[in-house]
């Protein structure tokens, strides 16, 4: 039996996917277990593995959109079973997108706007004319629009829900398409990396991110000198915990309790109004080979330090895999870049929308410092934080600051804060 | 599979009742349907059918009286009444009978008797003869309707003072009939008994009749029918009603109109009122109001799995909503996700002329931050309406100035009530002006109208002079 390999749903909210990349070719044996497509939403990419290993047939192409649990391919037992699904998919009632409801009368002719057999690369326009009119009128791309009719046709609702989450997210022109290469000059292009994926998730986020915000970083130093004891406390009981507690997770939980106090940190602008979240979840970018995710723990002021590692273990884990759902990266409200990871001193982070502010942590290394008119070696580590000048000023953030160092100095309130 | 099978029990056999137990059998539930009286509710029994059925007949009087014009000859023409009710009853049977194979051909079990809830699963029915069931349902679906409001006006229970129910079951044509209410229901009646015969007054508390639709027509269908012989009276209300012993009423008046009119009959005709108070679904947690059960967009009470649609959900009481919320409920019961998009809704009227309109008046869209651009096309610039001799009456269409986005469309005029359909059509499939006046209509119809009004938005249209 040829086994149908679906478009997955990766969370609550997720309608559709769309295909970034086959890593099989079309005919070719795959493996289980083996990478075999790699697909996005508008939040993140996924490497779907084979469920079963089998001679591969390609429904969607490169670039469709489709919804959620649409047939995306066939994997097939034998060759002779391939040629079967291949005769079958070429006949067009068989390529038909997943309908959510039978026709209502029987015996009817559907509408004759099937896509055609060969994969295209977009998907077909369905479009009201009012709902066209205001696209274009607003300048979107009907493509990118998800229609809400029958069998995905664009109202008017659609797009002024575009034109609503273009005003939370992106300002026009399209980052990917804005720097162009000016013609006549001298440079020669060497290689071209298509800007898709995951990076064209970053570049539209990051872009829109410094177009709609007011972002300004303060930055500075502290002293973590008992900070970095404690934890070199924690490795030594490692084996007891349970875990390796990292200096993330200890930052996580930090930062968690200082939004808790500071609840203006841990909030969204939506339309004229400054939303506080309840929730306290904390994301932690996180680098990959060819990009960069955001996982978010979730209530991560709840949460015991050891909880929060196995958590950013996990994440990390699958996040290297591309494993991570939607989910898993949806719903931040605030973020920390640990930029200190590979050396950096300062940086100038960029929000991650709709969060209104952002921690980066530097390199921790020793210093000469001044201690009682004494110098000596202390622990220090620099900070760069972004905020959102709309919701919150300098001295807030000042406030912010000084919070961290007072936990930072006394880090074994961490175990009874709450 | 009876095991996995849903049960739907549903509560009030009309349009809304009738349309909700059909749906949920056809996605597959088990469904017992409730009805204390006949099938088809207020729209067939009691509304929209018997009226249109008495209005077929004032029409066809009508027509008798202009076929002379077309060198038709006739004798005198006489109004047998008694045959004309019986002719209405039988109309109403044939479609009472019709629901009833319909539900019956869905395989849904009808209980004859009154429901009464007992949890939000449980409806218990005594019949007429007493016996009581206990219908258990998975889920439940209210459909039990709405009455004939009423007025608390001194003398308002004096004999001849009817509801409409009672208007279409009278013996006679009245001599004379005064109509409290200027809306739907108010001047159907009243076109039927003044065409027949009767001297009939309306009466309307608002400035004017039909209030909320567009008041170029309400204006326009107020002429016409004061020019038939009613007597239409607004801004104006009944203070009292007395019996003056002869068998004939005096009603008194105030507002605008000052002084008394004394008639045969009286109607209250301003509106109705769901019947929320209706088989105890109070006691089991289902929210109302004196407008209807609150519901979200599936239709859903506050009660998880309780439901309810039609007139008792309120909003407009239109049987095609009832339908249409029925449905949707159904199908959410079911499982689906079916929300109820109440933005284009057809309203009629079926006056002479008919009344028909579809989204905002004119002056609604002008209210909203808009610009809004006016189309219109009288019917007296429509050949088929000359050969009808219809010519009152015109076409208006309401668009968005900046992307011709139809905001409404209003009809006045012969078939109105049919034209409609058009522009719901449009508006529905979300057509702009540019869609509407390109479309290509049939010659010599009506339907010609309503292209000419939409291309009257941008003064393209071709078969009325340039305004000056």
């Amino acid at each position: 039996m040829a086994r149908e390999l679906v478009m997955p749903k990766l969370g609550a909210e997720m309608k559709t996917g769309r295909i970034v990349e086959w890593r099989g070719e079309e005919g070719e044996w795959v493996e289980e277990k083996e990478v075999v497509v790699v697909i996005e939403t508008d939040k993140i990419t996924y490497d779907v593995e084979c469920p079963a290993s089998g001679f591969l047939h390609i429904v969607t192409g490169v670039e469709e959109e489709v919804p959620v649990s649409a047939t995306i391919g066939f994997l097939c037992e034998t060759k002779q079973e391939l040629e079967t699904v291949v005769s079958k998919a070429e006949k067009p009632e068989t390529k038909r997108p997943v309908e959510p409801a039978k026709e209502p009368e029987e015996g009817r002719t559907p509408m004759p706007s099937q896509p055609s057999q060969s994969p295209r690369p977009r998907r077909e326009i369905r479009i009201s004319p009012l709902a066209r009119k205001l696209a274009q009128a607003e300048g979107l791309d009907m493509a990118t629009i998800e229609g809400s009719g029958p069998r995905g046709r664009i109202k008017k609702r659609d797009v002024l829900r575009s034109i609503e989450s273009r005003k939370e997210m992106v300002s026009a022109p399209p980052p990917e398409r804005v720097a162009a290469v000016e013609p006549g000059g001298e440079k020669k292009v060497k290689g071209v990396i298509p800007l898709r994926g995951m990076r064209k998730i970053i570049a539209r986020r990051l872009y829109s991110s410094l177009q709609q915000m007011a972002q300004f970083t303060d930055m500075g130093e502290m002293d973590v000198s008992e900070t970095v004891a404690f934890r070199q406390k924690l490795l030594e009981q490692e084996n007891l915990i349970g875990a390796r507690i990292s200096y993330n997770a200890i930052f996580v939980k930090i930062a968690a309790l200082i939004l808790k106090e500071i609840p203006i940190f841990n909030a969204s602008v939506v339309e004229e109004e400054i939303h506080l979240w309840e929730q306290i979840n904390i994301g932690m970018a996180l680098a990959l080979e060819d990009g960069l995710i955001v996982p978010v723990i979730r209530d991560a002021e709840k949460k015991a330090i050891v909880q929060i590692q196995r958590e950013l273990e996990d994440f990390i884990e699958r996040g290297r895999g591309h494993r991570l759902t939607p989910d898993e990266i949806s719903e931040g409200t605030f973020t920390i870049s640990n930029f200190g990871s590979y050396g950096a001193f300062f940086g100038t982070p960029i929000i991650n929308p709709p969060e209104v502010a952002l921690l980066g942590l530097g390199v921790i290394r020793q210093v000469p410092a001044v201690v009682e008119n004494e110098i000596v070696v202390r622990w220090s580590m620099n900070y760069s934080l972004t905020m959102d000048h709309r919701v919150i000023d300098g001295a807030t953030g000042g406030k912010f600051i000084q919070r961290m160092r007072e936990i930072v100095a006394s880090p074994h309130l961490l175990g009874v804060m709450w | 599979m009876a095991g996995t099978q849903p049960h739907i029990a549903v509560l009030g056999g009309g349009p809304g009742g009738y349309a909700a137990a059909i749906r949920a059998s056809q996605l597959g539930a088990r469904v017992t349907l409730i009805e204390k009286d006949k099938l088809g509710g207020t729209c067939m029994n009691r509304g929209c059918i018997p009226t249109k059925a008495l209005l077929q007949a004032a029409s066809y009087l009508d027509q008798l009286k202009k076929a002379s014009a077309y060198g038709i000859r006739s004798g005198k023409i006489t109004i047998d009444f008694e045959r004309m009710m019986t002719h209405k009853d039988r109309i109403v049977g044939t479609l009472v009978h019709g629901v009833e194979r319909l539900v019956k051909g869905n395989g849904i079990r009808l209980v004859k008797g009154t429901g009464r809830l007992l949890s939000d699963h449980e409806i218990e029915v005594e019949s007429s003869s007493g016996k009581r069931e206990v219908i258990q349902g998975d889920k439940l679906i209210l459909a039990m309707g709405s009455k004939a409001s009423s007025l608390s006006i001194p003398g308002i229970r004096s004999k001849g003072v009817m509801t409409s129910d009672e208007a279409l079951q009278i013996e006679a044509v009245p001599k004379s009939l005064l109509v409290i209410g200027g809306g739907y229901i108010g001047l159907e009646l009243a076109t039927i008994y003044s065409r027949l015969g009767s001297k009939v007054i309306v009466v309307e508390k608002m400035p004017t009749i039909f209030p909320g639709e567009d008041e170029d027509l309400c204006k326009i269908l107020t002429d016409a029918l004061n020019q038939e012989g009613m007597e239409i009276l607004t801004n104006t209300e009944v203070k009292r009603i007395d019996e003056d012993g002869r068998g004939e009423l005096k009603t008194t008046l105030t507002s605008e109109a000052k002084g008394e009119r004394v008639v045969e009959k009286i109607l209250v005709a301003t509106g109705r009122v769901p019947l929320v108070e209706e088989a105890a679904i109070g006691k089991c947690g289902v929210r109302f109001d004196g407008r209807g059960v609150s519901v979200n967009g599936k239709m859903e009470s506050s009660v998880p799995g309780v439901y309810a649609v039609g007139d008792l959900a309120g909003g407009l009481l239109l049987a095609h909503v009832a339908y249409a919320e029925g449905m949707a409920a159904a199908e959410n019961a079911m499982g689906g996700d079916s929300v109820m998009d109440y933005g284009v809704i057809p309203r009629c009227a079926y006056t002479f002329p008919e009344l028909a309109s579809v989204g905002l008046s004119e002056k609604n869209a002008r209210d909203l931050p808009h610009d809004v651009r006016i189309g219109v096309f009288p019917f007296r610039y429509n050949g088929k309406a000359l050969v009808s001799d219809e010519q009152v009456g015109l076409v208006k269409v309401v668009a968005d100035a900046l992307h011709g986005e139809i905001l409404g469309v209003h009809v006045l005029g012969p078939h109105a009530t049919e034209l409609i359909a058009e522009a719901s059509a449009i508006m529905h499939l979300e057509g702009t002006a540019e869609e509407f006046m390109s479309l290509i209509h049939a010659h010599p119809t009506l339907s010609e109208a309503l292209g000419e009004a939409a291309s009257d938005l941008i003064a393209r249209a071709i078969h009325r002079p340039p305004a000056k």
